[in-house]
């Protein structure tokens, strides 16, 4: 996508107003999305602060704060004196170009083509590596866990977040469903873990992997399967979500 | 090394338990036991081999290349084609100082079904997300740190195979110096037909069970290969027949044990 020919509709719904409390974070992560994503343009100046606080709904301090936030992660570039403003900066990570047009590309029934067959092969791993995994499949994937909490760079998320969906299949001892967990992994991991726009927040993800690690600790298979498909259901709407928005602009 | 096979102190009394179904679990355990001897006395081989290799190199004041490693393929291409089957590859792997040209480096070949040996082509940059980290694998790491055999699994294996494995070490020495290990991976599906061999499938409910728990061959439905098996899910009434008791091997993963399951 050429970042400078956003359309209108794309950059209404950048700035459309938020229903969920109007929290800085969950501001700017609104803005910092559509600002990975492509939706608002390399260098597009935003409205004024008061009219863009005015436009989602939250207060002037809020968005000052989400602002800085987007500043501090190198998304917004704020100049002061005439001319000045909140300008979008896209991220200088060349794989969002691509990423940004895979996800565009990709159709909704694509998407939940890919949903469809990581539920039945995620939810199956969880609930079999509930019933199977020994002692040392269980430290394996705490340290996975760990591993993706203390990770910060996209592509070491991605990696270790990876790591944990497939070693659940290898815990369930199962080569057919560790193979394809790998695939599907290769096939969407990119996508969840895009700079700036992570489908599932990270502490949100490290939350659920510790979820579904624990109910596969305590045995408790349907438990974990349940948690493992939310998790990987959330994922894909998001992706469903940035799609739309994306192929909609 | 000689494998033990023992039975338990409990020669077991149940009603059905009778002296030919008690000789075929012993003779079940042997196998078994028979098959880990014979590919650790391969790894000793191939450890020695490393071994030589690496003081003929020192003698001449230098450290091995990784392409003189070649000089092991004549024995491995035996060893795979001596076992098609139950062998699916075997090499060494090797400590990080050992090689004049590599700190990352396996000799390492695998069966395949055409019987021509495939060299293992693995990715050796540590900053690569597909670098295969060998020195975390239960396989390296245990024998290098505890100077034991070891017998890891059975395992995925995705990182290699593909295939549901089990995988034998032996650290290679020169001195007190850590060469790196001779090791083979070992299909687990492999074992059900010996195990089958020797109690058929109309016997009681017997398991072949490693270390931690986990069954690496069943005769019966109940609990197949993979799933684990608590005590309380052991007949008490039969003799059990470990394999590699800790008293007589310095290795890592034994014993196994023969035990037949509740009803």
């Amino acid at each position: 996508m050429d970042g400078n020919s956003v359309s209108g509709a794309a950059r209404h719904a950048a700035f459309a107003p938020l229903e969920d409390g109007g929290r800085a974070e969950v501001v700017a992560r609104r803005l910092g999305e559509a600002i990975a994503l492509g939706l608002l343009g390399d260098g597009e100046q935003l409205p004024s602060e008061s009219e863009l606080a005015a436009q989602l709904k939250v207060a002037t301090v809020t968005l000052r704060e989400a602002l800085s936030a987007l500043r501090h992660d190198g998304l917004v570039e704020t100049r002061r004196g005439r001319g000045g403003g909140s300008f979008a900066r896209s991220p200088a990570d060349a794989s969002l170009a691509r990423l940004r047009k895979t996800l565009r590309e990709l159709s909704v029934h694509e998407l939940r083509e890919i949903a469809d067959q990581h539920l039945a092969i995620g939810g199956t791993g969880a609930l079999l590596a509930a019933e199977r995994a020994g002692e040392e499949d269980v430290a394996t994937l705490h340290g996975l866990v760990d591993q993706l909490e203390s990770a910060s760079a996209p592509g070491d998320r991605r990696r270790a977040d990876a790591r944990f969906h497939i070693e659940i299949a290898a815990a369930a001892q199962s080569s057919r469903l560790t193979r394809q967990e790998i695939a599907l992994q290769a096939e969407v991991g990119e996508l969840l873990w895009m700079p700036s726009s992570e489908a599932i927040l990270h502490r949100d993800a490290v939350a659920e992997h510790r979820e579904i690690l624990s109910a596969i600790e305590d045995r408790d298979g349907q438990l974990a399967r349940s948690i493992a498909e939310r998790h990987i259901h959330r994922g894909i709407e998001r992706l469903i979500e940035f799609h739309l928005r994306l192929a909609g602009a | 090394m000689r494998m033990s096979v023992q039975p338990s102190a409990d020669p077991g009394s149940g009603a059905n338990v009778t002296d030919a179904r008690r000789a075929e679990i012993g003779v079940a355990a042997n196998r078994v036991a028979a098959v880990i001897d014979d590919a650790f006395n391969w790894l000793d081989r191939l450890a020695e081999r490393l071994r030589g290799l690496h003081e003929e190199a020192r003698t001449r004041h230098r450290a091995l290349r990784a392409d003189e490693l070649t000089a092991l393929r004549e024995s491995i291409f035996g060893r795979l084609r001596e076992h098609p089957r139950l062998i699916a590859g075997t090499g060494v792997i090797l400590a990080e100082d050992m090689l004049a040209d590599r700190t990352h480096w396996l000799e390492w070949w695998q069966n395949q079904p055409d019987g021509q040996p495939t060299f293992l082509e693995v990715d050796h940059n540590p900053a690569s997300v597909d670098y295969y980290d060998y020195a975390a694998a239960a396989w390296f790491a245990l024998p290098r740190r505890t100077g034991k055999r070891v017998v890891v699994g059975p395992y995925v294996d995705y990182s290699g195979t593909d295939e549901y494995m089990l995988t034998l070490a032996n650290p290679a020495y020169s001195g007190e110096h850590f060469l790196g290990v001779a090791a083979t991976d070992i299909r687990a599906d492999e074992f059900e037909s010996l195990l089958l061999g020797a109690l058929g499938g109309a016997g009681p409910p017997a398991a072949l069970v490693n270390a931690t728990g986990r069954v690496v061959a069943s005769n019966t439905p109940q609990k197949i290969a993979g799933s684990l098996v608590a005590e309380r899910e052991l007949d008490r009434d039969w003799p059990e027949f470990t394999v590699g008791a800790p008293a007589t091997g310095e290795c890592a993963g034994l014993p196994w044990r023969v035990s037949v399951l509740r009803g």
